[in-house]
Formats: structure tokens, sequence, C-alpha cells
């Protein structure tokens, strides 16, 4: 009688512990997922920084033989930095 | 002669029964131990994993609310630099090369509602490395 009921015990701990197990599946997945979308989101956002950063820089090194680009430099809150000799050289 | 059945065997059988019933019972809680085990040993491992992937969610998550809060707040500003280069290409061929370097895309014209200034930056997905992570020096 004892080791009959044994069988209907341990059946149950196992449909308790897989069902914990899916429980954890799951919320583990969800997770992941999660971290992995803000890591790209994050990778796009750096990205576009870097660049931006990049053609604000080029821009700017532009503007130094190109003035009329400063008005667009400065639109953003960034002044152009003049080149030491002050020589305007004529645009292409 | 052979119509009358022999009193032994109906005992026998029952006993024979009785034996492979035992036996199965025995092999279905080896079985059922057996499972319980490497479910247990299987739960922890899925509870150490949830553990460790909720504790870098929440170390991720409140320096990337902050970062895109900043990133929200600078793209109508980035949007509105790359649409006024973009229109400075138009009339200057030669920024054309400096701003086909990189990967956004062109503003479509000049005239450009406010709530498209809003929208986010459009890149090209980041999957190879930037090749200017530094400002390149002018070229001639």
């Amino acid at each position: 009688m004892k080791k009959n009921s044994l069988i209907p015990a341990l059946t149950g701990v196992l449909l308790v512990l897989t069902v914990f197990l899916a429980v954890a599946a799951y919320a583990t997945i969800q997770f992941s997922r999660k971290a992995r979308r803000i890591q790209s989101e994050v990778a796009v956002m750096n990205f576009t920084k870097i660049n931006v950063q990049a053609l604000i820089q080029e821009t700017a090194a532009y503007a130094q033989t190109n003035h009329a680009v400063e008005s667009i430099l400065l639109s953003i809150g960034l002044k152009p930095s003049r080149p030491a000799s002050g020589a305007k050289t004529p645009t292409r | 002669m052979n119509d009358i059945p022999s009193p032994t065997p109906a005992p026998l059988a029952s006993e024979n029964a009785a034996e492979a019933i035992a036996a199965l019972q025995k092999q279905v809680r080896h079985i059922l131990v057996v499972l319980v085990l490497a479910v247990v040993v299987l739960d922890g491992f899925m509870a150490y994993q949830w553990k460790v992937s909720r504790k870098v969610l929440k170390e991720l998550e409140p320096p990337f609310l902050q970062m895109k809060a900043v990133f929200d707040r600078d793209t109508p500003t980035m949007n509105n630099f790359l649409k006024q280069l973009a229109d400075y290409a138009r009339t200057h061929p030669d920024f054309q090369a400096v701003l086909a370097k990189y990967p956004f895309q062109a503003a479509p014209t000049s005239a450009v509602p406010a709530a498209a200034a809003a929208q986010p930056v459009k890149t090209v997905p980041p999957a190879p490395a930037p090749a200017k992570a530094a400002a390149p020096a002018p070229k001639k």
C-alpha cells in the first residue's frame, strides 16, 4: 500500500517541478529577448551618435574652407574654429 | 479427455500477473525517481539562468532608458542638422562627397514638416563596424 502511494506522489512532484521549469524557462526567454532588444537599440544609438559626431567634425573641417556651412553648424550650437591664418580660402 | 481443465493453472496465472504488476510498479517508481532527479537538476539550472538574466536586465535598463531619453531629445536636432546639410549639399556638390561617406538617408526636400523632424535618425543597420570612429582629415 505504501509502495503504491509512492507513484502518485512522485508523479505530483514531477508535475510541480515541470510547471516550475516551464515558468522559469519562459521568464528567462523573455528577459533574454528584452536584453537583446536593449543591446541592439544601444548599438543603433551608438552607431548613429558616432557617425553624427564624425560628420560634425568633418563639416567643421570643411567649414574652414567653405564658410557658407558655418551657419548650419551654428544652428546646432557649434562654433566652427577658424584657421590660424585667418585667410579665407576660396570655395571650389 | 482434453476438455477437463486442470485446477492448477489459474492460481499460477494470478501469481504471475501479480509478480508482473509488482515488477512494473517497481520500474515505474525507478523511472519516476530518475525523472524527478533530472527535473530537479534542470530546475536548478533554469532558476539560476532566470536569476542571472533578471540581474543583467536590471543593470541594463536604467542606463538604457537614460541614454534613450537623451537620444530622443537630440533626435530632432540631429535630423534638422542632417536636413540642412543635405540641402547644403544640393547646392554645393563638393560637399556631397563628404555627406556620402555617412550612412544617413538623404532628406527628401528642404520643405520638411515639423512632425517629420521629430522622427528618429535613419541609419543603415550597424552590422559592420563603423569605419570612422575618429574624425577624418578633410580631403582636398
